[in-house]
């Protein structure tokens, strides 16, 4: 859930991301039109100022658009162009603009849905909406003295997802020279991942269990969800009182101890999900995150949950064994494997991308490489985001023809990415060993 | 033969629903209006002047069926208690959620009925009674709202809101009747975002500004 004001700082319509396509269509055709003009006075001139011409435009038409397009352009780009994007953007969903429903259509949803009206559900029910959630709206309600939050989703959402997605492909091809087949796998996983937030039958079932699995985890809190005063596109759970991690960033009133405890509460809940439940809440936005009074950290949305394939797991998280870095085999084998590295590669490309993914594994493993880690530390985070924009600039990685990456690393970069800019942001420090008795 | 036997028996208690809905069942099933009122009235088993004291024509039948979709929708809506507290847009957005509710029990009639309607910029008799009901409701919604300043003053345009809103009403029933989408979702979200437009354009805002510094330019340009 982000707060209204939030949303508003982010105007996209539909009708504005399409202009922007275009608007980099026309770009594009300008960019030919330069390049003929230029070639007829010098006929020797090559395409290569050309693709660069329009890779610049394509890239920062990109980088301006928000919502799934941008998403996608993200997860695709994450490969290439690694943490700014994906620290300067937030998350796609979060920043999915839908204007607020209007309170007819909140009645009208549940009668669709629930057959009653609000007002007949709950003993009160308020008229306008208290927070946007990332696809819908909170309301807050209350029964037999209970606060409730109620979630609520605008009308084809759905619908909305995959046209965005259709608009994205035709560029995304292009820009990233993917072959179709290929696009299909990323954007495959991209599509589902929308769609099943989308789903709040779906997220009633997950929230449940995820939220029973996690109860045991020190410092976190999970509201109780209501199945029968939900549906396909209402949402009821527990009001949990408190401030948006958002919010906590902007005023810091907390005290180191208390940071550290919230930060260590947050390490611990993504490790237990990854590492034992091999599920995950894939959405660590500061929206959907509360700091209950108490200094608990409430968990309110699970609307994205990522499931870790076994085979998956096991070669991903060996990148952070500690003695991988130095054993050149086995790191062979698994940036093979993860399709960092193809075997179709020419024997210079290869060192170069060897070179390149140790370079990042190294920099993103280092918390785990010492049993407490200071999050706050901006040199740790400058030095990732310059390494993020050396890749962005690399003339290898742009015109590398293939996608490197498989497509369940998508969603778990993306969540690492999220926790360790929360974990920033809020300052604290954090025990990384808390769950790595683990052996892949 | 048997047909009438069993109608027959029923006839002490001929009333108007039963007329309009033995119409419909006969519309819906033939695909078309019956020969004549002799000839649907005996094979109904109902007497000719039996039918003319309610209606005069089947053209008089369709219109009464669509003017109970307003009027239904309307007595409906005002029942709830919350209903005066809402906000111009509101109501008429509670008017034609409500509406798109009521048209759906029957929808199948209401298709059949458009499909003959090919000039839009004519209204089909069928229409008559059901834009005469709405027009009185939507001024008194209108007027409510220039009272509460929800909806701006401009002399000579406002009063034509009444049509706009007709027309507005015209573009939700067409779009309502080409939406395939599951529980006419896609309509509810034409509705919202319609009606949001409508409010936008008819409050105070841009266009005044407008029509304001077009009064001004014009002015100057005589002198």
């Amino acid at each position: 859930m982000t707060k209204l004001k939030e949303q508003k700082s982010i105007p996209v319509g539909k009708v504005q991301r399409a202009t922007k396509f275009i608007s980099t269509g026309a770009k594009i055709g300008g960019n030919y039109l330069k390049h003929y003009s230029k070639k007829l006075v010098n006929p020797d001139i090559s395409r290569d100022e050309l693709h660069l011409d329009n890779a610049t435009d394509i890239y920062n038409s990109l980088s301006e658009l928000k919502g799934s397009a941008l998403k996608v352009a993200q997860m695709l780009s994450m490969d290439k162009n690694l943490l700014p994007s994906a620290y300067q953007q937030q998350f796609a969903m979060a920043q999915y603009s839908a204007p607020p429903l209007s309170y007819p259509l909140v009645v009208r949803t549940f009668e669709k849905s629930l057959k009653k009206k609000p007002t007949e559900l709950f003993d009160s029910f308020t008229h306008a909406a208290s927070n946007a959630a990332s696809i819908g709206q909170v309301h807050q309600a209350t029964l037999k003295g209970k606060k409730l939050a109620v979630k609520i989703q605008y009308p084809g959402v759905g619908d909305s997802v995959k046209s965005d997605l259709a608009m994205v492909k035709p560029i995304a091809l292009r820009m990233f020279k993917l072959n179709p087949a290929e696009y299909d796998e990323f954007i495959g996983e991209v599509e589902t991942r929308l769609l099943e937030e989308a789903d709040y039958t779906l997220e009633l079932k997950r929230s449940i269990e995820l939220s029973r699995q996690c109860s045991q985890i020190p410092n976190v809190k999970f509201p109780t969800y209501y199945p029968s005063l939900s549906a396909d596109r209402i949402l009821t759970m527990d009001w949990i009182e408190g401030k948006m991690l958002g919010e906590v960033f902007k005023n810091n009133t907390l005290s180191q101890t208390e940071r550290n405890l919230l930060g260590q509460a947050l390490w611990d809940f993504y490790h237990y999900q990854i590492h034992t439940l091999r599920s995950l809440h894939a959405d660590p936005h500061p929206g959907n995150f509360i700091i209950t009074p108490d200094h608990k950290l409430g968990v309110i949305d699970f609307g994205c949950v990522k499931v870790i394939p076994n085979s998956f797991y096991k070669l991903y998280f060996q990148l952070l064994d500690k003695g991988i870095l130095n054993d050149s085999k086995r790191l062979d084998h698994v940036f093979h494997n993860l399709r960092f590295i193809y075997p179709d590669d020419t024997a210079q490309d290869k060192l170069f991308f060897k070179d390149v993914f140790t370079q990042l594994v190294e920099l993103l493993g280092r918390p785990f490489q010492t049993s407490r880690f200071d999050f706050a530390e901006k040199a740790y985070f400058e030095s990732l985001y310059k390494f993020g924009e050396e890749i962005g600039n690399m003339k290898a990685f742009r015109e590398s023809k293939k996608a490197r990456g498989v497509k369940d690393a998508l969603y778990i970069n993306r969540t690492y990415y999220g926790l360790y800019s929360l974990l920033h942001e809020l300052g604290a420090e954090v025990d990384t060993t808390s769950f790595v008795d683990f052996k892949p | 033969m048997e047909k009438i036997k069993k109608a027959k028996t029923k006839a002490e208690a001929v009333s108007a629903a039963k007329i309009i809905s033995a119409y419909r069942d006969y519309l819906l099933s033939e695909g078309k209006q019956p020969a004549s009122v002799f000839k649907f009235c005996k094979d109904q088993g109902f007497k000719e002047d039996e039918f003319y004291q309610y209606f005069g024509s089947f053209e008089a039948l369709e219109k009464s069926i669509w003017k109970e979709y307003i009027d239904q929708t309307r007595s409906g809506m005002e029942a709830d208690e919350n209903y005066q507290s809402f906000s111009t847009r509101e109501k008429i957005l509670t008017f034609y959620f409500m509406l798109a509710e009521t048209l759906k029990a029957d929808r199948s009639f209401v298709l059949h009925q458009l499909k003959g309607w090919k000039n839009p910029s004519s209204t089909p008799k069928f229409l008559k009674g059901f834009k005469s009901s709405f027009e009185a409701w939507i001024n008194s919604v209108l007027n409510e709202g220039k009272g509460s300043g929800e909806i701006a003053n401009r002399p000579f345009l406002d009063q034509r809101y009444d049509m706009l809103f007709w027309i507005h009403l015209m573009f939700i029933l067409q779009f309502w009747s080409h939406d395939e989408s599951a529980n006419f979702e896609k309509t509810d979200a034409a509705i919202e975002k319609s009606v949001n437009l409508a409010f936008d354009l008819i409050g105070k805002g841009v266009l005044d500004s407008a029509i304001d510094f077009g009064k001004f330019i014009y002015q100057n340009s005589k002198n």
